[in-house]
């Protein structure tokens, strides 16, 4: 019987912070250790196992030692593989190392539990293409990768390990510089992307995942908005997986996690700045099309912050649409649209509705909040 | 006669289907609730919307005895098909029901039940499984649709998908397809598809191949027609399936599944989509009421996606051994997909489904051939009598029939709206009366003969006509 | 001193209420009805054909072109009469019927009490022996029927103008659209209006239809109260729009008080307004369509009018529209003519035909007769009785822990509700549907709401005005005891059903086209193709 090998990756500092009043846990495991905090991590790891225990006889569980992850996987009565050892204190080296041999035994799926540190480090060890889940055990997960709790983490692995059509979709990771966080400037930028498991319910509140998933939705919307281009206008198209859609159908060398500028259905400008963006929309008539990053909802200020407040204000409210599947909108189980532009003017311009475009021919106007 | 006021509900007495209109039940709610009345509860009403007088309703028969007269008084005034002698065809026709049909779309079990899940409703789900199924056999097809609407319908959705699985949009339709139909066909296409009639030969009844292939390019997503026709006549189809496939483009035939147990079901010549109306299956007339559509192809993947409706298939539970049933591919659907689905799906004419399926299993292969087989004998007998009155010729002789067909009073010199009322007279309902749809074929009427008509039936139809045509 | 008595009733009931029951569902493990063939058997005979009618047709299928002759017999099963019944039965008794069970958990359905005597009615063969193309003379009754239906429908809409031709509420929808179409084509705006607005909680169909129709759908989320709103409004309006299509009020049971002012908005726009009643079931005789400014509406009869579901259709769609529309509607159209009626052709504006014939008129019937039993006094309380009931469901359903109505707080509902049980789902990881599944172990539908979920983790109930208070209370006390197993059992929750006639069904079988089998010819081929290519492989 060929078994489903499942990797197990724990980051033992996760979560570690947050609890005493520490924004992340990046670089201040001792300070937090020191104010009593406790490790969370494997607790939510053994969580999220427990939950796949009915398959338990078919799964190989293939993990680091110790707070890797064995001690999780026993702690849910799982038996594991431990394909690598670290020291005694691990760290971020670690996570990628483990990552990294998960990736080369191609794994059904790898777990891991943390936050969007461990997130990072996941996506540097791992191929695109790889299924990962995330058990949310970090501080705050602004990375669209993590099931809401540990044990729909369980639960959204158990469903994708036994469907036949293992459906995927790409996710966002995203970049928290923790420090500047902590010193008061938030600046979030968009790291890359992870192939995760669709949520079923997500999708159709059903408990199988859909023959025609999430992507070929996204390929509609990029379709719908392609053919509505006019000419002359500058499109600037934003990172995301929504309107990554829409720049692979219309090609060139466009950049994964920026800002890419079209004119005429041809790329112009490849991950502009802020500064080049505000030239060219002050020179041309152009449009924004954007789509909600990161698990909160954000359409600006979370990954694209080259659309900065002059961008958003000489585009204005019919300069911007949004692009998003009806999935990502129910995903926001019913939470508005959040533009975090740091400038009032431009919040103005977004804030009340904004137009999405959520399929081929198919437009929606969804709740914004903006500051 | 009470008048509500504002703040207390209407009726002083407690209605039979309202159990909660005793008042003192009415109160007891309220007060758990927190409000004074029911009139509260409508708050976000505003005012200038509501309205200011009672409905200007009849008065209501209030106990059953008094609607059951007042009904019965209606349905009075009509002359129901079994008392008078009927000949009517056209797309509904007069069969006889099996008892236990009724039986069993009688069972509140099934004619109360909705939309719920394969659990709670598992029976359903079952029983239009198993129709699908016997359906599939008549057909030799390995998918049947959950039913839709009407026969017209099925027809119009058939050949839209055909329009989506070739991405083409001209759509080519038999001229011997009901008005009707063609008219539901034509409207259901109208944002996005054009279509283009292909002539009937009148000497004939069938379809003109020749201009058939004349009018097949590469624009063309499908042809439909029905076999047997709307006149009735049988038409092969081999040739037509050859060079619609010629040109890249699906064949869509709609057939009478009655005549299914000795014709050949049209996958068998060529058909890439099989429509069309199950009411001659178990379901009574009822003014119209008792059609269903059902629409089958074979299971290929890029097919199968394009269904709007429904699609029960089987499955294992977890429990070995034991099987359930459910929504097939369901993302296809506007139930998943609201705009972005196929066409729309809702409420149809399930509980046809379920009875076409009892019909068949009742029948079972024998039944079905007795009955196909014993429909033409009597079409063919009907046609040599009637033939043989002088003034009635028939168009399409010499051409196969299922059940129906056209009879033609030209040299009679009456109109077919005369004859119909002097048939009337008899007690007869005379053939339909093509006259106006088809003005090529001059005062002609379709004709339809069942295993209901008996030899005696079909004499006093030729000495009335012998009588009417002398007129 | 004699033998004690027991108390039966002291097991049923504590403190007044009755306990929950112990039900079971019939699971009678009954073959597929081809498993139960048995060859040679029949179910029922056919009249033969007489010597000389037969001698004089001779052979039929001898003047079949070749191609139309049947090779084989259909392989359909062959049962004697009574072993059919008794399939059906059984499979009829593994279905829950509104009949049987309190069936307020199919909210929008409207699963009202749907009386037997319209049933005994209808199938009188006065009704089911009519053929459609009876010559008018013949079939008074029913045309009178039709034409009475048809203005009761135009009282309670306050509409100039009805059909009783479509066979649902989706096809009602459907043939407005034409309607909208026909207009702008005589108009001469059909190229610049092809814009629809709806909201996230009108029914699939209302989307849908009117992308079938070639106009391109614009979708209003709601404000945070769960309103659609003005704003969102203003912004989708252009002149393009052609027409709103809304449920007022939504399925969230929510009503939009401002409505009025969205359709005048619409008009100043240039479009028209059509109301999708199927939610009707609250305001009959309370609010109408027309004095709320929309220009078409529908109801379904098989909710609202309490025709029977039946399982899904044979069902009625009435469509109502202004003065000014009534050209459009399909034909042929009953006309009253001097104490006769007759049949009158569409005129050259109709859309035609959505429907062959007549439409269900046999489900006319059945509405009509339950109209004549409650007159307006009567459809009044129906209405106000289903306001009651929703609300008192609703002050008893937030009660439970875990659940709760969001949206327009501290406001009332109209006839149904739809709550969120999202707090249960974070705190034990059981999501809706499963809660659906679990509260079927006892007996009652439940259903969760359109998609896509705007309201996460949904429970859309509707009471209606044919369940006593008594009802209501068992269902509260069934949601409540499944939420108590939530929190408290969760696996046995997890791996519901367990008192139905099936257990939790793979699903994984209906998205794979090399596993999903529609009919058993298919599934008997695909075993056998799996079966080889396991021997292959071995």
């Amino acid at each position: 019987m060929s078994r489903l090998r499942v990797g197990l990756i724990v980051n033992p500092c996760a979560g570690l912070g947050g609890a005493v009043a520490l924004k992340g846990s990046d670089g201040v495991v001792d300070e937090a250790l020191a104010r009593g905090a406790t490790p969370q991590a494997a607790t939510r790891a053994a969580h999220a196992l427990w939950a796949m225990r009915p398959l338990a006889a078919e799964l190989a569980l293939i993990t680091g030692a110790g707070t890797l992850g064995d001690d999780a996987a026993r702690a849910a009565g799982l038996a594991a593989d431990v394909i690598y050892e670290g020291p005694a204190r691990s760290t971020a080296k670690d996570t990628v190392q483990l990552a990294r041999r998960l990736n080369t035994l191609r794994v059904d799926l790898l777990l891991f539990a943390g936050g969007d540190g461990t997130a990072r480090d996941v996506a540097d060890g791992v191929d695109e293409t790889l299924p990962v889940l995330g058990i949310p055990a970090g501080v705050k997960m602004h990375s669209g990768v993590f099931a809401t709790t540990p044990q729909a983490a369980g639960l959204l692995a158990l469903a994708f390990l036994q469907s036949t059509a293992r459906r995927v979709a790409p996710q966002e990771v995203m970049d928290l510089d923790e420090q500047a966080v902590r010193a008061g400037h938030v600046n979030p930028m968009l790291y890359g992307y992870l192939s995760v498991p669709e949520d079923p319910r997500l999708l159709q509140g059903r408990k199988v995942p859909a023959v025609a998933g999430d992507a070929v939705v996204a390929e509609a919307i990029a379709a719908s908005v392609i053919e509505e281009m006019e000419p002359g206008v500058v499109y600037l198209i934003g990172p995301g997986s929504t309107t990554s859609a829409v720049k692979r159908a219309l090609g060139g060398h466009a950049s994964l996690l920026g800002v890419d500028a079209y004119l005429d259905r041809r790329l112009l400008a490849s991950d502009a700045t802020a500064a080049q963006l505000e030239d060219l929309v002050a020179h041309r008539p152009a449009r924004a099309l954007v789509t909600c990053i990161g698990g909160q909802g954000h359409i600006f200020g979370r990954g694209n912050q080259q659309f900065s407040g002059a961008v958003v204000r000489s585009l204005g409210r019919a300069g911007i649409r949004v692009l998003a599947t009806p999935a990502k909108l129910q995903s926001l189980r019913g939470r508005p649209f959040i533009a975090d532009l740091q400038d009032p003017e431009a919040a103005s311009a977004v804030a009340g509705y904004v137009e999405v475009v959520s399929g081929y021919r198919s437009r929606a106007y969804y709740r914004c909040e903006a500051v | 006669m009470t008048t509500s006021s504002p703040m207390d509900s209407g009726a002083a007495g407690a209605q039979p289907y309202i159990p909660n209109s005793v008042p003192a039940v009415k109160a007891e709610m309220l007060r758990v609730i927190g409000a004074r009345s029911i009139d509260e509860l409508y708050a976000d009403i505003p005012p200038e919307l509501r309205l200011s007088r009672p409905l200007d309703l009849p008065a209501p028969c209030r106990s059953e005895h008094q609607l059951k007269r007042h009904v019965e008084s209606l349905l009075a005034r009509n002359v129901p098909a079994g008392e008078a002698l009927s000949f009517l065809g056209g797309g509904c026709y007069q069969h006889h029901v099996p008892a236990v049909c009724d039986e069993i779309n009688g069972r509140s079990e099934f004619l109360t039940a909705y939309a719920g899940e394969p659990y709670d409703d598992a029976g359903r789900f079952q029983a239009l499984f198993e129709y699908a199924s016997m359906m599939g056999e008549l057909l030799e097809m390995d998918v049947v649709s959950v039913p839709t609407f009407d026969g017209c319908q099925a027809a119009a959705t058939a050949v839209r998908m055909a329009a989506r699985h070739t991405r083409r949009n001209v759509v080519l339709v038999a001229g011997n397809v009901g008005r009707d139909k063609a008219t539901v066909m034509a409207n259901y296409g109208r944002a996005d598809l054009e279509f283009r009639e292909v002539r009937f030969d009148p000497a004939t009844g069938l379809v003109d191949v020749g201009h058939l292939g004349r009018m097949l390019d590469h624009e063309v997503a499908g042809f439909y027609f029905d076999n047997p026709s709307y006149f009735g006549t049988l038409q092969s189809g081999l040739d037509i399936a050859a060079a619609v496939h010629a040109a890249g483009a699906l064949l869509v035939v709609g057939v009478d599944p009655g005549s299914l147990g000795v014709i050949a079901p049209p996958g068998s010549y060529g058909a890439d989509i099989v429509c069309g109306d199950l009411q001659a299956l178990g379901m009574h007339m009822n003014y119209g009421g008792g059609q269903a559509g059902f629409i089958a192809t074979q299971d290929d993947e890029a097919l199968v996606m394009q269904y709007p409706s429904r699609l029960f298939g089987i499955a294992p539970t977890r429990v070995p051994g034991e099987y359930g049933f459910g929504d097939v591919a369901y993302s296809r659907t506007s139930f998943d997909k609201r705009e972005n689905g196929n066409e729309y799906v809702g409420t149809a004419a399930a509980l046809w489904g379920i009875t076409a399926g009892v019909y068949l299993a009742l029948m079972g292969p024998t039944g079905m051939r007795e009955i196909g087989a014993g429909i033409m004998q009597r079409n063919a007998y009907a046609q040599k009598r009637l033939a043989s009155i002088p003034g009635v010729t028939l168009p399409h002789a010499g051409q196969a029939h299922f059940k129906e067909f056209v009879v033609n009073f030209d040299r009679s010199g009456r109109t077919v709206g005369e004859i119909n009322r002097g048939l009337r007279e008899r007690g007869i309902f005379g053939g339909h009366d093509l006259s106006a749809a088809f003005p090529t074929l001059g005062q002609s009427a379709l004709y339809s003969f069942t295993e209901v008509h008996t030899q005696s039936d079909i004499e006093r139809l030729v000495e009335a006509l012998t009588g009417e045509v002398a007129r | 001193m004699s033998a004690g008595m027991q108390d039966i009733s002291g097991f049923r009931f504590t403190d007044g209420r009755p306990n929950l029951r112990r039900y079971h569902q019939a699971r009678w493990d009954e073959p597929v009805i081809f498993e139960l063939s048995c060859p040679g058997e029949r179910g029922v005979l056919v009249p033969e054909v007489e010597d000389q009618v037969a001698a004089a047709a001779g052979d039929p299928l001898a003047a079949l072109p070749p191609d139309l002759r049947r090779a084989e017999p259909p392989r359909l099963p062959e049962l004697s009469q009574n072993r059919v019944l008794r399939h059906y039965l059984r499979l009829s008794q593994q279905n829950l019927g509104a009949d049987l069970n309190v069936d307020i958990g199919q909210g929008t359905c409207t699963m009202k009490y749907n009386p037997k005597i319209n049933e005994q009615l209808a199938r009188s063969p006065r009704m089911t022996e009519l053929h459609p193309l009876q010559d008018a003379d013949t079939v008074q009754g029913i045309l009178d029927v039709i034409h009475r239906m048809e203005a009761v429908v135009r009282e309670v809409s306050g509409m100039d103008a009805v059909s009783l031709q479509p066979r649902s509420g989706s096809h009602a929808i459907y043939a407005n659209f034409a309607i909208l179409r026909a207009h702008q084509e005589a108009a001469g705006t059909a190229g610049e209006r092809d814009e629809v607005i709806t909201t996230i909680f009108s029914h699939p169909s209302d989307a849908a239809c009117a992308k079938l129709l070639g106009y391109r759908v614009i979708t209003l989320y709601p404000d945070a109260a769960g309103y659609p709103d003005v704003e969102a409004l203003r912004a989708a309006l252009s002149p393009r729009t052609a027409a709103l299509i809304i449920t007022n009020p939504e399925d969230t049971g929510i009503f939009n008080s401002r409505i009025r002012e969205f359709t005048d908005l619409v008009h100043a726009a240039g479009g028209l307004c059509i109301y999708d009643q199927a939610n009707a079931n609250g305001l009959l005789g309370i609010t109408r369509a027309r004095e709320a400014g929309f220009d078409m509406c529908h109801f379904n009869l098989h909710k609202t009018f309490g025709t029977p579901h039946a399982c899904g259709g044979p069902a009625v769609g009435a469509i109502a529209v202004t003065g000014e529309l009534a050209r459009h509607l399909p034909g042929p159209r009953v006309v009253a003519d001097g104490g006769r009626f007759r049949l009158e052709a569409a005129g050259a504006e109709s859309i035609g035909k959505v429907a062959a014939f007549m439409g269900t008129a046999s489900i006319v019937l059945r509405a009509y007769a339950w109209v004549m039993s409650l007159g307006a006094e009567g459809l009044r309380e129906v209405a106000e009785v289903a306001v009651l009931n929703n609300n008192y469901m609703m002050t008893e359903l937030v009660k439970i822990r875990g659940m709760s109505l969001p949206y327009a707080q501290g406001r009332r509902r109209i006839e149904q509700a739809r709550y969120s049980w999202k707090q249960l789902a974070d705190e034990t990881g059981i999501h809706s549907d499963q809660i659906g599944i679990r509260a079927a172990d006892f007996g009652v539908h439940y259903w969760t709401s359109h998609h896509p979920f705007v309201v996460p983790e949904p429970a859309t109930v509707e009471p209606t005005e044919s369940y006593s208070k008594a009802d209501l209370d068992e269902f509260v006390d069934v949601m409540r005891q499944v939420a108590k197993e939530a929190y408290e059992n969760p696996e046995h929750v997890r791996s519901a059903p367990h008192n139905c006639p099936v257990h939790a069904i793979d699903g994984s079988y209906f998205d794979d086209p090399d596993r999903w089998a529609i009919t058993w010819r298919a599934y008997r081929r695909k075993l056998r193709a799996h079966r080889a290519g396991e021997a292959g492989t071995k």
